[in-house]
């Protein structure tokens, strides 16, 4: 058992371009220990009591600061809280003292019944009520801040009363809980619903912003489907550009989750986030930005 | 029901059993039917992987098109119990067991079976080894009412068929003997795990009677006597001391199981 005194120390995580660990890259990151500011990893992943797992974020956690993104939590659900996987989920927020913690809004169980996919809420103010109140459970019962992605979609229900965007950031405001803006899934839904960008990024609440995502989609010809498989759009990094504008330098993470490259190219496409941030907003010379935080193997 | 409860069962209900009519009304945009086709994809494409993943050997004896569509049909029996994707697929021995298309192959359920134990030690909970020294501590008179515990990630298994044959042949790059008799006795197994693989080992009756009664907290008297009826010359010495070495056992107590006097085990190194 961990006790109090040799307890980690949270290493909070620098507005810089980090990827998403994957189980593929585990033995070719932890034995090259790439120049990559930060990590993060799907909570979910480590709900394991034991085994290699945990070898695995030991690790990564002695080289990078690292950033626990959750999948399952199922916030929008009416179920009650699943109590089982917030345990986990402390379980491993106090073990390793990631920099962030996010989840998504969105919904993936009901009656007890999952389907482990990120499901659209109606935007209504029925959800917004509900969802809220859970951030703040979770929020509460972790004794954190939480981060809430806003999630790619190809459906909108027609009793939705209020626009994503909106929805967002009032799910902020009332839960206290900060914003983890995926770029990707703001382009793939302004063109699966029909809605403007930069309409989207002006409703964000620019102090709420604490981490954006950067992915691929897969264009199916009548709607583009959020897929993880390919390199981030030139659409993409271009509204990216606009989202650093407004809302500063944030910790950004390339995310690449089916037919999974070599680590390289994804160390590549956070090289060129970090481009993008630099060229929008230089860092200036006196004021020394933080380093990759990688201690010699 | 609230409005977002009726939602929510009505697009569970189209994706897991295709019934898209009670929700199309509420999608407002055009092709309700092609919108929700690529959630129902999404979903049973993940579920089917994790399956796939998860049960490698079950889907090389089948073939991978079979595979798919026995995982679609247990996906709508079993669904997903919790947002950790490690914790699907549980059932599968069952739903195979009773599953018409592999009636012809009465191996596979112990199959499956083998597979979920493996992902189970793969993953279970850590402990430090017995030193042998805090057994030499305890005075002979106490022999018998010994206590002890098996490694948390370990599993005992029966088959009345081949299974770690079937398991080991349909290993990746297995190069040895593919012969696999299907006639053979009943095999009894420890499943273990050893510097983060996988270990199947082969238990001798004797063995086996005692570490099962081990597992059900029985003293070490009474699992010596399943021992010795199970095995008239079994050697409880040279078994004992090599069930501590490679950390089968981990932990003792001394007297009643369910006290917590006198309970020799080191914490782990884990929370």
């Amino acid at each position: 058992m961990r006790t109090k005194a040799n307890r980690l120390e949270t290493v909070l995580i620098p507005a810089h371009a980090g990827i998403g660990l994957r189980p593929p890259h585990y033995t070719e990151l932890l034995s090259s220990l790439p120049a990559i500011s930060w990590l993060e990893v799907h909570s979910e992943n480590f709900f394991a009591d034991g085994g290699r797992p945990h070898d695995i974020l030991e690790q990564v956690r002695t080289h990078y600061p690292l950033s626990l993104h959750g999948v399952g939590l199922s916030l929008g659900s009416v179920d009650p809280l699943n109590v089982w996987h917030l345990e986990k989920l402390k379980g491993l927020v106090d073990r390793y003292q990631p920099g962030l913690v996010s989840e998504h809004l969105c919904w993936c169980s009901v009656d007890k019944r999952y389907l482990n996919d990120l499901l659209p809420l109606p935007y209504t103010e029925e959800s917004l009520s509900h969802i809220s109140e859970r951030i703040q459970q979770v929020q509460t019962y972790l004794g954190r801040q939480i981060l809430i992605e806003n999630l790619s979609s190809y459906l909108q229900y027609s009793h939705s009363t209020i626009p994503e965007w909106e929805f967002l950031a009032a799910v902020a405001q009332r839960s206290g809980c900060g914003i983890l803006l995926d770029i990707n899934n703001i382009y793939v839904n302004a063109c699966n619903h029909g809605f403007d960008t930069t309409q989207y990024l002006q409703a964000i609440p620019v102090e709420a912003v604490g981490e954006m995502h950067l992915a691929g989609f897969t264009d199916e010809g009548d709607i583009l489907i959020d897929t993880h498989s390919r390199p981030v759009s030139t659409q993409v990094w271009a509204l990216y550009e606009q989202a650093v504008q407004r809302f500063g330098r944030q910790p950004t993470l390339i995310e690449w989750d089916a037919d999974i490259p070599a680590l390289s190219v994804l160390l590549d496409e956070a090289a060129h986030a970090e481009d993008i941030a630099e060229r929008t907003i230089p860092s200036l010379h006196n004021c020394p930005v933080s380093r990759p935080h990688v201690q010699p193997a | 029901m609230s409005n977002l409860h009726e939602l929510q069962r009505l697009f569970r209900d189209a994706i897991l059993d295709d019934k898209l009519t009670p929700l199309t009304h509420w999608i407002s945009e055009p092709d309700p039917a092609r919108r929700l086709g690529i959630y129902r994809n999404n979903v049973f494409t993940n579920l089917r992987e994790t399956l796939r993943t998860l049960y490698p050997v079950v889907g090389r004896l089948v073939g991978t098109e079979f595979f798919a569509y026995t995982a679609t049909h247990y996906i709508q029996r079993y669904p997903s119990p919790a947002g950790d994707l490690n914790c699907f697929g549980a059932q599968l021995a069952d739903f195979l067991a009773d599953f018409e298309p592999v009636s012809g192959l009465p191996y596979l359920p112990d199959t499956a079976r083998l597979e979920w134990y493996a992902h189970q030690v793969y993953h279970g909970t850590e402990h430090p080894p017995l030193h042998p020294e805090q057994l030499a501590n305890v005075s002979s008179d106490h022999y018998e009412a010994l206590y002890f515990s098996l490694h948390p990630a370990s599993r005992l298994f029966a088959s009345t068929y081949p299974v770690h044959r079937i398991w080991q042949v349909n290993q990746e790059g297995y190069n040895g003997d593919q012969q696999i008799n299907l006639d053979s006795d009943e095999v009894c197994l420890l499943i273990e795990r050893r510097d983060r693989q996988i270990e199947l080992q082969v238990l001798g009756q004797g063995e086996w009677a005692l570490l099962q009664a081990i597992s059900k907290n029985q003293s070490l008297a009474s699992a010596t006597d399943a021992a010795c009826t199970a095995e008239p010359d079994f050697d409880l010495v040279n078994s004992l001391s090599r069930l501590v070495a490679q950390s089968t056992l981990v932990a003792f107590s001394v007297g009643e199981r369910s006290g917590n006097a006198n309970k020799y085990s080191q914490k782990s190194d884990n929370p």
